[in-house]
């Protein structure tokens, strides 16, 4: 018996000075990148994690083919500043997190239950920088943004259109990208109203906005990008590969 | 030992280049040899950095500078062709491709930290001298309007890959 305490208590004194020599070597700064092994540990204790009633339970908006969009707007207002609004997380928060925000769309994230997903958003990850939502989205708005991040990997265009307004876009505002510079580079947009970016440069842009409220990805030449303003707000937004090309997006 | 010869020899290069391009008086057909050669001797070197670089953010450097000269250098050849102008070999040129021949054989025998300083110094010093035969050299000489368009507006993207550069050497330590 006296021996099996001795056993514990060199145990527990070697995973302490294990777990001191780690904090040591690596500190507990958040920027670095997990290793694969510790993301497919930490993935299946958080799907381990998940009561099974939970994760087995069904969206009931499943047969509501607009759900996403109520989702991707709360989605937008809520989620877009660390997983960025298409949802693939590589936004100036989501990448410099430990671990860095996960792209939603990837294989991983989309083999969870949408049960599973929607117990991730009412009640956080802990030792992430995943909050709790069940005090900000009712439970029927948490099923919508389950019903958006399913959507998001195969999101078009014209999915971003919203039908009733699809004459909008022949008249959305345009941003054209010509000779590295955004013109103009100082835009006034209603709320609701889209807004195009064209990138007449003969080599990639971004655009990406200090906040994360939007970021388009790299847009090849001739490629359109857009975006439609939620909220009332200033957005000054950059493009990360060239430094100096700044603008600012006015939301009335 | 050789090391040192081989920087005095690209410090020499260096030097030697705007001098160079600051004398000419070029025509079209000249101009579109030395933006294609500009082009093409960044290429080069990132893709060399794409590979040999250990800092990930000297590796997308590089990675960009081979998609942004590569996307300059189609319209350039674009234009070109349109134009129906047979680019002109000339001196500045030639000694855009030798210099540029030369840092890349520095650069492949660098490794690690090494080679990321060596590469993003000489980004730093290329596009400074780049732009320098830009605003010196090319554009006011430039006839055809097409022509002297595309150098005014791929200048800006010559002037973020010159900060950028900076960035990156300001980060990485002289």
């Amino acid at each position: 018996m006296f021996r099996i305490g001795v056993v514990l208590l060199g145990g527990l004194v070697m995973v302490a000075m294990g777990a001191a020599y780690f904090v040591r070597q690596v500190g507990l700064s958040a920027d670095r990148t997990p290793g694969r092994v510790e993301t497919v540990i930490a993935r299946n204790l958080v799907r381990l994690s998940i009561p099974a009633e939970q994760a087995a339970a069904v969206n009931p908006l499943k047969n509501d083919t607009d759900a996403w969009r109520r989702g991707h707007t709360l989605f937008d207002s809520h989620c877009a500043v660390c997983h960025g609004t298409d949802a693939r997380g590589a936004t100036p928060i989501g990448k410099h997190t430990y671990p860095p925000v996960p792209d939603l769309t990837a294989s991983a994230i989309q083999r969870f239950s949408d049960g599973a997903l929607y117990s991730i958003v009412r009640h956080g990850v802990s030792w992430t920088g995943m909050p709790a939502f069940q005090h900000t989205l009712s439970e029927q708005e948490t099923w919508a943004t389950v019903a958006f991040i399913r959507k998001a990997g195969s999101l078009t265009a014209a999915d971003l259109t919203p039908t009733d307004t699809a004459a909008d876009v022949s008249h959305a505002v345009r941003v054209v990208i010509d000779g590295t510079r955004f013109h103009p580079d100082d835009l006034t947009v209603s709320v609701g109203e889209p807004v195009v970016w064209l990138n007449a440069d003969p080599f990639p842009h971004n655009i990406e906005s200090s906040t994360g409220r939007f970021h388009s990805g790299d847009l090849a030449p001739d490629a359109t990008w857009q975006w439609r303003p939620a909220r009332p707000g200033t957005y000054e937004y950059v493009c990360t590969l060239h430094p100096g090309m700044k603008a600012t997006l006015r939301v009335k | 030992m050789k090391r040192i010869s081989t920087c005095a020899l690209m410090a020499a290069a260096l030097l030697a280049l705007p001098a160079a391009l600051a004398a000419q008086t070029v025509n079209d057909a000249q101009i579109a040899a030395i933006v294609v050669t500009a082009n093409q001797v960044d290429i080069d070197a990132g893709k060399l950095a794409e590979t040999n670089a250990s800092d990930a953010k000297v590796k997308a450097f590089g990675k960009q500078m081979v998609t942004d000269h590569t996307g300059v250098n189609k319209q350039a050849t674009d234009l070109v062709t349109k134009l129906g102008v047979t680019p002109q070999d000339n001196p500045t040129a030639q000694s855009l491709k030798s210099g540029g021949a030369d840092n890349v054989k520095h650069l492949s025998e660098l490794k690690g930290k090494e080679f990321d300083r060596a590469y993003v110094n000489h980004e730093v010093d290329y596009h400074q001298q780049v732009l320098d035969a830009l605003d010196k050299t090319l554009i006011p000489n430039a006839q055809n309007s097409d022509l002297k368009g595309l150098l005014v507006k791929v200048r800006p993207a010559f002037v973020a890959h010159l900060e950028h550069a900076k960035m990156l050497q300001t980060s990485l330590g002289k």
